[in-house]
């Protein structure tokens, strides 16, 4: 990478300055020639303004001034708005990158100066990018990015830098210096940055991975129970199912048979029935005939009596007839009246006399049974009854004949419906019908208990499945989490074999890095250097630190002169700049400044080696480039350039021209 | 001579099982000893077979106060019957009940006869009965009609 050129506008004393910078493989050193305070710093500020908005190397001079060129800013009416603009060509490979930075300033109407943050940039400044590839021209959008492709932010002072400076790597400290600029330079901060988000990755993995606590086992455990009992209960099932089925069969063998049974159910009526109307009729004849015997045992007497009723109802009829009944007066009564000796008209009857002889004839004329006369008028009445019965039997007994004739020819016909009921009954086997159909309750019974136990036992089936299935769920969710954790576990071990490997590779490489730095310093700081005899080693140890070794092996790094020191970070620089790779172009402000008249010239002959290849700009002293390093340089030089430094009142301004002019 | 009601009436000591034995035929069945001795008493009556009790029966066969007034009038109709149409027996009611045992003793084995022998010939008793009761009722019809 070469810089074509650097093109700058009002920027510090540069008013408008365009400084080309064309070198060749033979010539690729440019010298700018500048005395103190002249500008060849802000040169180097100019690089680093344009590329990254900073100007690292700003002179105690400039420090609080702004970056607009101060005849520029006098010039500028209040309230006007001027740019300060700096523009690099950068040729890398077979493009060309046009680099340009622009502040906008703005004088108030006070006088005071205002940056406008017009641009793209943090500091309101505007960059912008080009690219030329062959005839077509590119802009880009993220021109920083291109910026730290094309020379890093980070590694930039290892390229533009400030030779009076370069000492500092050897003070304090100086181990991490080196260690900081080997790293920055083996570009190991993208391997730092893949480290870092690594152990981020991995703690974050190793976060998720301790939520995530598997339970696969309990799970597992409790499913192989949940299907134990699942298997048990659908055995049962099964056996129920079974024995329901045998049940149903066997009832619809039975139903099958009975089917081709006559319907027994209205014969079996129809002679339940007629059982309980032979029972009636049973008893009606047994009532009648109980009805018939007490009227047969009761007219029995009467009938065979007949003489003596008849007789004697003829007797006492005559007699009724003949006034004797009922008598006159009864025999007892006259009686009476004579133990009493007086009549009932008072009359004594006592002693003899015509009253006494009256009733005695009476008592004579009187009949014995005068004194039953009561009780034959009743038995004539009785006697009178009966022979009405009498009368009355034929005509009641062929009622009670007729009644029991009819009730006989009920019970023979209801017997003979019987007897065939009973004969269609016959046929039928009832005892294997009445067998059937108590096995076929008893099915049905049984078969109803299944069917609840069934019922329950599926319920609890479906039950343990629904858990199961929750179970598989959890499972499936605790294998997912498993291998989630197990992903994660291999993510945690593959982060930590990318740690292991980044920082064995980061490792490797600084290690590397720093044995190909160690290599180089060591050799151009002895082919640099004058005392080749007094200093035989240069090591950078394990920490870092640079150690420069005497011809008695001590350590003589402290014995060394700023020049020596000078020479050694030059060898440095040279070395890191040659192991980096980078094709950046090296710019050196003040690179002789420390060293000692007569190593300069050493110095001079050795840099083009040095940095072979690259394209060198030296900014220089007067006192630097002095006739002797001019002659040894000038076969490297491809032009040589010189600040004019003018300072009024209105300001300052540098103007590069050729050298000698 | 007049005399009063007996409270009992006997039968022949030997013949006291043969009324226990006819009790149960159907013909007597939820009847009492009375009916059988009053049928046995027309029966004798009829056949003109009147038997002194040569030993009665010590407990008697029955209270007199069990018979109803056409019974009694029965035996009081035979009595005098058997005394010629002479009222005046009425007035001895020892001898009416008498004449009336003698007949029951004398119809008895009548009845016996007709009922267990009868009926074994030719059928139920109440049958047999009902007929002969059939016939006399038709005969007396006959006579009165004459």
């Amino acid at each position: 990478m070469k810089i074509d050129y650097i093109k700058m506008k009002n920027y510090r004393q540069y008013r408008n300055q365009k400084i080309d910078f064309p070198v060749s493989s033979e010539k690729q050193f440019i010298v700018v020639v500048g005395g103190m305070g002249a500008g060849k710093t802000n040169l180097l500020n100019a690089l680093t303004w344009c590329f990254y908005g900073k100007e690292p190397h700003i002179g105690t001079r400039y420090q609080g001034l702004p970056i607009i060129n101060t005849s520029a800013l006098d010039e500028m009416k209040k309230g006007a708005i001027d740019t300060v603009e700096v523009e690099v060509q950068l040729s890398h490979e077979d493009r060309k990158y046009r680099i340009k930075r622009t502040l906008y300033i703005l004088k108030s109407p006070e006088g005071e100066i205002k940056v406008l943050s017009r641009g793209n940039q943090k500091d309101g400044s505007q960059l912008e990018i080009w690219a030329q590839i062959g005839k077509n021209v590119g802009y880009f959008r993220d021109p920083s990015r291109i910026i730290r492709k094309l020379i890093p932010e980070d590694i930039y002072q290892y390229f533009l830098f400030d030779g009076e400076r370069l000492n500092d790597y050897f003070r304090a400290e100086a181990g991490e210096k080196i260690k900081e600029a080997i790293f920055k330079i083996s570009q190991l901060e993208l391997l730092d940055r893949v480290i870092n988000h690594l152990e981020e990755v991995k703690r974050d993995l190793v976060r998720r991975s301790k939520k995530t606590t598997p339970d696969i086992q309990r799970i597992v455990e409790q499913m192989e129970i949940e299907k134990k009992s699942i298997e048990e209960k659908k055995k049962e099932l099964n056996q129920l199912l079974k024995h329901q089925k045998e049940g149903q069969q066997r009832m619809k063998e039975i139903h099958e048979k009975l089917r081709t049974i006559p319907d027994i159910k209205p014969l079996a009526e129809e002679r339940e029935k007629r059982g309980k109307k032979k029972e009636e009729l049973l008893n009606k004849l047994d009532e009648i005939k109980e009805s018939l015997n007490k009227y047969l045992v009761e007219m029995a007497p009467q009938i065979f009596g007949w003489r003596a009723i008849t007789q004697t109802w003829d007797i006492i009829d005559k007699a009724k007839e003949a006034g004797e009944i009922p008598p006159d007066i009864k025999k007892n009564f006259l009686k009476k009246l004579l133990d009493k000796g007086c009549c009932i008209c008072g009359t004594d009857i006592s002693r003899e006399g015509r009253a006494r002889r009256n009733v005695l004839n009476l008592l004579e004329e009187c009949n014995e049974i005068t004194n039953i006369s009561d009780e034959l008028i009743r038995l004539h009445i009785q006697l009178s009854n009966m022979m009405e019965n009498v009368k009355k039997f034929s005509e009641k007994y062929i009622g009670y004949e007729k009644e029991l004739n009819e009730l006989k020819k009920e019970f023979r016909e209801n017997d003979e419906k019987i007897e065939e009921i009973e004969g269609e009954l016959k046929k039928i086997d009832l005892e294997n019908i009445g067998r059937l159909e108590k096995e076929y309750e008893e099915y049905q019974l049984e078969i109803n208990k299944i069917s609840q136990t069934i019922g329950l036992t599926q319920g609890q089936i479906d039950s343990m499945e629904n858990k199961i299935r929750q179970l598989e769920e959890d499972l499936e969710k605790e294998l997912a989490n498993e291998k989630k954790l197990k992903s994660l576990n291999d993510q945690v071990t593959f982060c930590k074999a990318c740690l292991d490997i980044a920082s064995k590779i980061k490792n490797e490489i600084m290690e590397e890095t720093r044995n190909a730095v160690e290599e180089k310093t060591e050799k151009q700081f002895l082919e640099l250097g004058w005392k080749t005899k007094t200093y035989t080693d240069v090591k950078i140890d394990n920490n870092y630190n640079i150690s420069v070794k005497d011809q008695f092996g001590l350590e003589a790094l402290g014995t060394l002169s700023a020049g020596e020191r000078q020479l050694l970070a030059l060898s440095f620089i040279g070395a890191i700049n040659k192991v980096s790779g980078f094709e950046a172009p090296i710019v050196i402000d003040t690179p002789l400044g420390r060293v000692a008249e007569e190593p300069t010239k050493n110095v001079a002959e050795k840099l083009p080696m040095y940095f072979k290849g690259k394209q060198v700009i030296l900014l220089v002293t007067d006192k630097e480039y002095s006739p002797e390093v001019r002659s040894r340089l000038s076969k490297a030089v491809s032009r040589e350039y010189q600040i004019k430094f003018k300072e009024s009142e209105r300001g300052s301004i540098a103007e590069v021209v050729p050298y000698g002019e | 001579m007049e005399s009063k009601e007996p409270d009992i009436i006997y039968c022949q000591k030997s013949d006291k099982n043969l009324y226990d034995a006819l009790a149960d035929e159907d013909i007597f069945k939820g009847l009492d000893l009375k009916h059988i001795f009053i049928m046995a008493m027309v029966l004798g009556f009829r056949e003109n077979k009147r038997e002194k009790i040569q030993q009665k029966e010590p407990g008697g066969l029955f209270r007199v106060s069990y018979l109803n007034d056409t019974e009694k009038a029965l035996i009081k109709s035979i009595a005098v019957s058997t005394e010629n149409g002479n009222l005046e027996v009425l007035l001895d009611k020892k001898k009416v009940y008498s004449i009336a045992e003698e007949y029951a003793n004398g119809g008895l084995r009548l009845l016996k006869n007709l009922i267990l022998i009868d009926t074994e010939k030719i059928g139920s008793f109440n049958k047999i009965l009902g007929g002969y009761l059939l016939e006399e009722v038709n005969k007396i019809s006959k006579n009165e009609s004459r």
